[in-house]
């Protein structure tokens, strides 16, 4: 089965953007995710946006340069799944509750809520009104692989006809500083919206890579790092029909190899 | 398993068909001042057996329960994948690093370095992954499992959910006022909240035919669908529920009138029992299928409960047995549906849904059925 991928948003400690626009941080009038204000993201306003953990805003920001319709505007996106993939989760969002409940004895609801991961898909899906099926998973520095691997997977399995696989790490220096002595903070997130053929001519979307799943040793010196897939997508001068090879997670190297191949120049 | 009501599941089992509750006041001390004084803690003999160290229980816990659940299958390790279900984990490393500012060696703060050393335990060496979709992660991740293995990507994996009560959990419960002062009382008329539980279970997802054990069961279809309505609270008319329960229904084959049984997630919250009291009748209709929730006998094990109820559902499978939803003493949701007030027998008890819905608008449904 092939699927394309029709569009692709990130964020990184430079700024964010997609195949429509790039910001850096001091463009959009701040240091970094933590400081950013989401007017300076979106002309669509999102209220909710200052209360949310470092993930979500992380993930909404990456989601948001997919161009997807806003809830209210155009149909829900009924078909759609939604993969989550991190590996520290909302560690910010868990130590502030730790220490609102110290402060207060009771703790803060609003903090509470934002201690599980999923909330950032509850956020996305609530914005864009996606209803179709969710996964959260945490499988370590190989989370981003595995998010493109499960939407895969769903879409597949008849589950979906496009997923959000979005990967996102959101730590601020100070909670980096507690869990990785070395680290500096991090902040990254790469969404990609994953379609069958179908789906993409449904919504009018023309594809920027296809996607297939190959059980023979195409590619030997495949990869098992994502960021290579960002820096394909986002290439400006990338060559048509290139193609790179990922190794999906807990797979011995080369049984299975997901290949993305860049659109060729004359192909529809 | 293990939880409230003892090790094993056999124990658990026979103490529900007992009607025994294993929702109590609170043994073990938390420092916060909150809305509940009862809980479904690990009874003492147990913890002291399985879980002794604070530092390490929730890994005991689930360390423990996938053991058993390998030695009962007596699956050959190699090949075969993780998935970890859980909330929060080893939530005392996450107070250890709110306190120190440094996380201990041991690093299960890290969900998915918990699966790994859950994994690398007991000798697994395929995919390993951890699953955190709120109150629905353990049927979420039964349904990874068995997406994995329907997909021929792995040939059997073992799916552990674990959940401990702590501070964290109790204080963000209680600050959303969604505790039960009592033991909770799904789909009554008087039901106040949930009550929070503890525990961990272990079950092993195979191709059909791996097993012939009887408590087997087999997986016909899932579905897992988002609200997209509240970040919190659920769709007050059960959209979301629906259509996971008619992706469910769609991939299994079957109409809605072949399923004799509908474990629903049942917490005991106003919102929750609503809204699936208006889900299962609109895909189930006037035909008064019965339901009942499990939470009564154990309280709300989070990112366990998916995987000790669909264990347990599988008991109900075999015993042709449905458990009286614990705590029911007048019905009381709008929508009229069958609650089950008392154990039941039903002979043609062959196909049943399980469900279960979390914040973030999360809902998944499993549809199994008797293997013989």
């Amino acid at each position: 089965m092939t699927l394309y991928i029709t569009e692709y948003g990130f964020v990184d400690d430079v700024g964010f953007g997609g195949s429509r626009k790039r910001v850096t941080w001091h463009e959009a009038g701040a240091k970094d995710l933590f400081k950013v204000a989401w007017r300076k993201v979106s002309d669509v306003p999102f209220e909710r946006f200052g209360r949310l953990d470092p993930l979500s805003k992380c993930v909404c920001i990456a989601v948001e340069m997919l161009g997807l319709q806003p809830a209210g505007v155009g149909c829900g996106h009924d078909d759609t799944a939604v993969v989550l993939g991190t590996n520290y989760g909302c560690l910010d969002a868990d130590l502030a509750f730790i220490r609102s409940l110290e402060q207060t004895g009771g703790g803060s609801p609003q903090l509470f809520t934002y201690t599980l991961p999923s909330m950032a898909i509850g956020e996305v899906a609530i914005r864009h009104a996606i209803t179709g099926p969710n996964l959260c998973i945490l499988a370590g520095s190989e989370s981003p692989l595995a998010t493109l691997r499960e939407g895969m997977g769903m879409i597949a399995e008849g589950e979906a006809s496009r997923c959000l696989c979005v990967s996102a790490e959101a730590v601020s220096r100070a909670a980096a500083a507690a869990v990785e002595p070395d680290d500096t903070g991090i902040v990254n997130a790469l969404a990609l919206l994953l379609e069958t053929r179908a789906s993409a001519a449904a919504h009018q979307r023309a594809w920027t890579a296809s996607v297939q799943l190959r059980h023979e040793q195409v590619c030997p010196e495949g990869s098992r790092r994502f960021d290579d897939l960002r820096q394909f997508l986002a290439s400006d001068d990338g060559t048509p029909d290139e193609k790179i090879c990922l190794f999906p997670p807990g797979i011995p190297a080369g049984a299975e190899t997901i290949e993305i191949r860049r659109k060729a120049s004359n192909n529809g | 398993m293990v939880t409230a009501l003892g090790d094993g599941i056999e124990t658990v089992w026979s103490r529900m068909l007992a009607g025994d509750g294993g929702i109590q006041p609170l043994r073990r001390c938390f420092s916060g001042k909150y809305r509940t004084e009862t809980a479904g803690e690990i009874p003492p003999d147990v913890e002291s057996v399985v879980c002794p160290d604070p530092a390490t229980r929730c890994f005991d816990l689930a360390r423990h329960v996938a053991g058993r659940a390998m030695e009962r299958s007596a699956c050959n390790p190699k090949g075969m994948g993780l998935v970890l279900s859980t909330t929060k984990g080893e939530i005392t490393e996450l107070e250890t690093i709110a306190h120190n500012g440094r996380a201990s060696p041991i690093g299960r703060f890290n969900l998915y370095r918990m699966a790994r050393d859950l994994a690398d335990a007991l000798g697994l060496d395929g995919p390993t992954m951890a699953v955190s979709n709120a109150c629905a992660s353990g049927l979420v991740a039964v349904i990874q499992a068995a997406r994995m293995v329907r997909q021929k990507r792995v040939r059997a994996m073992l799916v552990v959910g674990a959940d401990i009560l702590s501070d964290f959990v109790i204080g963000g419960f209680s600050s959303l006022r969604a505790l039960s002062c009592g033991p909770c009382r799904p789909y009554d008329k008087d039901r106040s909240g949930l009550s929070l539980g503890e525990g961990a279970g272990a079950l092993v997802v195979a191709d059909a035919g791996a097993f012939d054990a009887p408590e087997s069961a087999l997986i016909r279809g899932w579905g897992v669908s988002n609200d997209a309505n509240h970040i919190t609270g659920p769709s007050r008319t059960g959209e979301g529920l629906k259509k996971a329960l008619r992706a469910a229904l769609q991939m299994s084959g079957l109409p809605p009138d072949a399923i004799d049984y509908v474990n629903g997630h049942g917490t005991g919250t106003a919102y929750n029992d609503e809204m699936e009291a208006q889900a299962f009748h609109a895909v189930f209709g006037d035909a008064g299928v019965p339901v009942s929730s499990m939470k009564g006998y154990f309280g709300h094990t989070l990112g366990a409960a998916g995987v000790i109820e669909t264990a347990l559902c599988a008991m109900v499978l075999r015993d042709r047995t449905v458990p009286a939803s614990l705590g029911l003493r007048t019905p009381g949701v709008g929508t009229p549906i069958r609650i089950l007030d008392a154990t039941t027998f039903f002979a043609p008890l062959r196909t049943l849904v399980t469900v279960k819905s979390g914040f973030g608008g999360v809902n998944a449904a499993l549809v199994m059925t008797r293997t013989c």
